[in-house]
């Protein structure tokens, strides 16, 4: 159960059906004041739809939103104070840069002048004061996502959703703009509710990340757990390149268990009975090809093929029936095994995360 | 990989030239036929009589006037439901498309005969108001209407506009008006211009109805004048064409992306 205390936006039992299909079950979250949760899914994960039902677009089935405390299911979209940017800007096409960002001014009845000050200060906040004239087509998509931001930011919403914002751009201005969303939501300290199908964007940008499938929460936390603590092997699959291998279990307590004939060290005990099959997870970057560390694990595998990568050099090993990805960073000048040449791979203990008992 | 030849062949030519000639000859022989009411000269003499005669001025006002109510009732018929069809019930799209087909199938002689049936007697005899020949030319008007809006809407993401208006503050009106509205004005000018174009040269409904309307002016001076009727119609296309221009002149000074006049095809 989480602590709500501090929360502004708390979800529960969050329930959305479309017809008979389950968009979203049993979504239970707090985000607390200035927080930037990332909602990170596949494609129908019910993550848009969540964020649209706390933007006020979608009505949930069941469950309750509340914003600062107070239940708004039943406020209209225009009375919630939250903030939203669109996965395609959706900026005004008739207006400027400086007219879309006053709109929710003049719409909030705010005095010309002040707008003005308001306009100049978010155009000086997006680094866009001489675009104020330009309309949405004399822009590019990185410089109308800007300004979208500073439209949604122009009325101090006390939520900033953000559908997508980034997946029309190029992967260059995604990953500028990207570190300039988070810099302007930490320097406003806005609460902020960010869905992605991108987990890079979802690791670099969030405070807390929150997994979905099928509607459903997988798992909740920091990108570094996340990442290093997968709680489900959908979860350990999702984030990054996973190794998942079969592993049958010797000692549960000291979480031993062997693979291949060759026994190896987990993180931590095994939920699992002696003789019985589990799957344990190994990120490809925490493999290496040598055998320094007495305490290291210690697997023997054949290299099937290298895969360049630039900064990455990708290795493909088989050790048994278990094919595993090792990535090593790139040294021009290190040799690395020719393909067939028989390696012995090391890793710690640690990067080893039982997933569990695998399914018959 | 094998180049596209761009360049355009004789053939192309000659059948673009017969195209052309297909619809210049008979409106460079109108105009000059409408030329000659003078003996043995070539004079604007048609064109005086027809500036001349009170009933042209006294029809085209009636028609103008009646276009502008026919913009205004199908715009506020029309407009709110294409925009209901596009956020809340996109199935009835296809049902709207064979409903806006229908004044195309169904001859205006047939309409106008409905119209007298079901309004000339209680509760609804207005056979006899204009409003009756308004709601004809809306029946008329709606393909062409409907088409322009709903390519303008289509020209925009309108759920995500509505939505950030909305998001922003705004309430269905204001998205309306101040977002919705001025993103497909272009659409709305094109719908205003050719619904206008259809009523002032509209002659069926306004005949059977008994209304002086610049249709049955120019069907009566074409039954009894000679060069009087080509001046009118050289003058009715030269009309047309000038909205044209007018539209795209409105479209270019305006703001934004724009859409693509004469939404109808």
């Amino acid at each position: 159960m989480q602590d709500t205390s501090g929360s502004l936006v708390e979800l529960v039992g969050l329930e959305k059906r479309f017809g008979r299909h389950l968009a979203v079950d049993a979504f239970t979250l707090s985000v607390a004041e200035g927080e930037l949760v990332t909602f990170l899914g596949g494609s129908g994960c019910g993550k848009t739809t969540t964020l649209r039902m706390i933007a006020g677009f979608e009505t949930p089935t069941a469950g309750v939103i509340r914003i600062g405390g107070v239940d708004v299911v039943q406020k209209p979209a225009n009375k919630r104070d939250v903030g939203m940017v669109f996965q395609n800007y959706a900026l005004f096409p008739t207006m400027s840069a400086a007219e879309n960002i006053a709109f929710g001014l003049k719409v909030r009845g705010t005095p010309a002048r002040q707008r003005e000050e308001r306009v100049a200060e978010m155009l000086s906040l997006i680094h866009m004061e001489g675009f104020r004239d330009r309309l949405p087509h004399q822009m590019s998509g990185g410089q109308q996502q800007r300004v979208a931001l500073a439209r949604a930011l122009a009325v101090k919403p006390r939520v900033l959703l953000l559908d997508e914002p980034l997946s029309a751009l190029d992967a260059l201005i995604r990953v500028r703009l990207r570190a300039e969303i988070r810099s302007i939501q930490q320097a406003l300290g806005i609460t902020t509710v960010y869905v992605t199908h991108d987990q890079e964007e979802a690791l670099s940008l969030s405070d807390r990340v929150v997994v979905m499938r099928d509607g459903r929460i997988e798992q909740v936390g920091t990108p570094f757990e996340i990442y290093n603590r997968p709680a489900t092997p959908f979860v350990a699959s999702f984030i990054g390149s996973i190794n998942v291998i079969p592993a049958t279990v010797i000692d549960p307590a000291a979480g031993r268990v062997s693979v291949n004939g060759e026994q190896i060290s987990l993180a931590g005990p095994v939920a699992a009975a002696r003789g019985s099959t589990v799957r344990v997870s190994l990120r490809p970057e925490l493999i290496s090809l040598h055998n320094g560390s007495p305490t290291s694990n210690h697997l023997s595998a054949t290299l099937a093929n290298v895969v360049f990568l630039g900064a990455i050099v990708r290795l493909v090993v088989r050790a048994g029936d278990a094919e595993l990805l090792v990535d090593t960073f790139n040294n021009p000048h290190l040799a690395l095994p020719a393909r067939g040449e028989r390696v012995t791979l090391g890793f710690p203990p640690e990067a080893c995360v039982s997933l569990g008992e695998e399914a018959q | 990989m094998a180049q596209v030849n761009r360049r355009a062949t004789p053939w192309s030519w000659l059948w673009l030239a017969l195209g052309a000639l297909y619809f210049v000859v008979p409106l460079l022989a109108t105009f000059i036929f409408s030329l000659r009411a003078e003996k043995g000269v070539l004079s604007f003499l048609a064109y005086t009589h027809v500036f001349r005669d009170p009933q042209f001025l006294r029809t085209f006002t009636f028609s103008v006037e009646m276009a502008l109510a026919t913009i205004i009732v199908g715009f506020a018929l029309i407009i709110p439901t294409t925009l209901w069809v596009h956020l809340r019930v996109p199935r009835a799209r296809a049902l709207i498309e064979v409903i806006a087909l229908l004044p195309f199938v169904v001859p205006p002689i047939v309409l106008v005969f409905g119209l007298i049936r079901v309004f000339s007697r209680p509760p609804f005899a207005i056979v006899s108001s204009p409003a009756l020949l308004v709601a004809g030319y809306v029946v008329l008007s709606f393909p062409y209407i409907f088409r322009a809006v709903d390519t303008g809407l289509r020209s925009v993401d309108l759920r995500v506009l509505t939505e950030a208006s909305q998001s922003l503050g705004a309430g269905w009106g204001t998205a309306l008006f101040r977002v919705v509205l001025p993103s497909i004005r272009t659409a709305m000018l094109s719908a205003a211009f050719l619904t206008f174009a259809i009523v002032v040269g509209e002659l069926t409904l306004a005949v059977m109805l008994a209304w002086p309307a610049f249709g049955p002016y120019m069907a009566l001076v074409g039954r009894n004048l000679a060069y009087e009727p080509a001046a009118l119609s050289i003058l009715s296309f030269l009309l047309t064409w000038g909205f044209l221009l007018v539209i795209q002149l409105l479209s270019r000074r305006m703001r934004g992306p724009g859409v693509t006049v004469g939404g109808v095809h």
